[in-house]
């Protein structure tokens, strides 16, 4: 079975340490995106209709910030995606939503709407940490973010935290991971932070104003990490992921074994196996421009910007990757070039 | 994730692994960077965290 990753290229602000494609974007530019989108899903269907017949277990929304364009909207790809797609009725379907941006009325719709599991972008409790983060919430939209999940019927909630922020001190990341346990969710992600060139961060490390924490301190950080969590009942299964047993993240893991996906969206990328083209699989990204991607659409073509047939080699490298990532948010993955995430 | 990976089954998908990802993945077999554990292929515990730059020498 596969999976489909629907990448939303929008948020309120962009964080100092992301790497990945988005923009603010109004309600115009919202509208004109979702319109693109269902005219990929078209247009993806009409040219790969053997691979757009393959039955799907996983969707994910991810960003930039899913819950930007509102619970109605995401309620309302995923609807276009089900007329366009097999897909299992009972699939993991997850939406990634930053605290700030969803109410509970959101949740609401969202979980009548057939998401079932919710990721939410928490990456620190501490105020100075999420300042320096660049991120709008504070600890009080966390909590009102998962409190109304739960009451919206998401039984599955992931939490999203990052260690390694300049100005953080073991201390902090104990109480981050403290603070993670008491909300009971039934995953967490914990990443350590790798400035990537051109974000506001890596700048400001790079001009010394800010200072990254020493790599011994970052490496106490994740084995705390892995003491912390195991101790609490969640289940390392795979580098920066933990969870409770079965509740693990299915869409993650069929990147790391190698299964199909397609991905939608400006940046998303997928992997297909079209048996006639490409039996080792065929790797798909699309540009991370929206112009770039309205372009192509507008003259009725994928908007892949790079395809990559994979020959054995290529299915050997990516097939013997350890599930995981670190030392990383997503922009250095264990096999380099492999997998990009979801993957973005 | 602990688990590693099954030669065994990639084989059987993907055909005989090519010769420099053999040659590579015995050179970090005997410097302790990956274990064998029968037809099962895996990072040792210890070195979760710097997975990149054992895996990266694979690619």
């Amino acid at each position: 079975m596969r999976g489909i990753y629907v990448h939303i290229p929008f948020c309120v602000r962009k964080c100092s340490y992301c790497d990945f494609y988005s923009v603010a974007g109004d309600r115009a530019a919202i509208e004109d995106f979702l319109g693109l989108l269902v005219r990929e899903m078209d247009l993806f269907a009409g040219k790969f209709p053997g691979e757009a017949a393959v039955l799907a277990d996983t969707v994910f929304f991810g960003g930039g910030t899913p819950t930007v364009l509102g619970a109605d909207a995401l309620c309302g790809i995923l609807a276009a995606l089900k007329e366009r797609f097999p897909i299992e009725p009972d699939a993991e379907v997850t939406t990634e939503a930053n605290p700030g941006t969803v109410s509970a009325e959101d949740f609401l719709t969202l979980r009548a709407g057939g998401f079932n599991r919710v990721s939410i972008g928490v990456q620190s409790f501490n105020k100075a940490t999420l300042e320096t983060l660049g991120r709008i919430h504070g600890v009080e939209e966390v909590r009102a973010a998962h409190r109304d999940a739960r009451h919206a019927g998401f039984s599955s909630i992931g939490m999203d935290l990052i260690f390694g922020i300049p100005g953080q001190e073991a201390t902090d990341w104990a109480a981050d991971l403290d603070m993670a346990v008491t909300f009971l969710p039934a995953h967490i992600s914990a990443y350590a932070l790798a400035p990537e060139p051109g974000t506001p961060i890596h700048g400001a490390v790079g001009r010394k104003e800010l200072r990254m924490p020493t790599d011994d301190a970052v490496a106490d950080m994740y084995e705390e990490t892995r003491r912390v969590l195991s101790r609490a009942g969640y289940r390392h299964y795979e580098i920066s992921n933990f969870s409770r047993p079965g509740a693990e993240c299915l869409h993650n893991i069929k990147y790391w074994r190698r299964e199909g996906y397609l991905g939608f969206g400006p940046s998303a990328h997928g992997l297909l196996f079209p048996q006639d083209k490409a039996a080792f699989g065929m790797r798909t990204a699309n540009p991370p421009s929206l112009s770039d991607y309205r372009r192509a659409i507008e003259e009725r073509r994928l908007p892949w910007e790079d395809v990559h047939v994979c020959d054995r080699e290529d299915a050997w490298k990516e097939s013997g990757r350890t599930p995981g990532r670190n030392r990383s948010l997503r922009g250095c993955e264990c096999w380099r070039g492999s997998i990009s995430r979801r993957s973005k | 994730m602990l688990e590693g990976i099954d030669l065994a089954e990639i084989e059987m998908k993907t055909g005989p692994p090519p010769e420099a990802v053999r040659r590579a993945v015995e050179s970090l077999v005997r410097t302790g960077k990956l274990k064998e554990d029968g037809t099962r292929l895996r990072l040792p515990e210890k070195l979760l965290f710097v997975s990149n730059e054992v895996l990266q020498a694979i690619v």
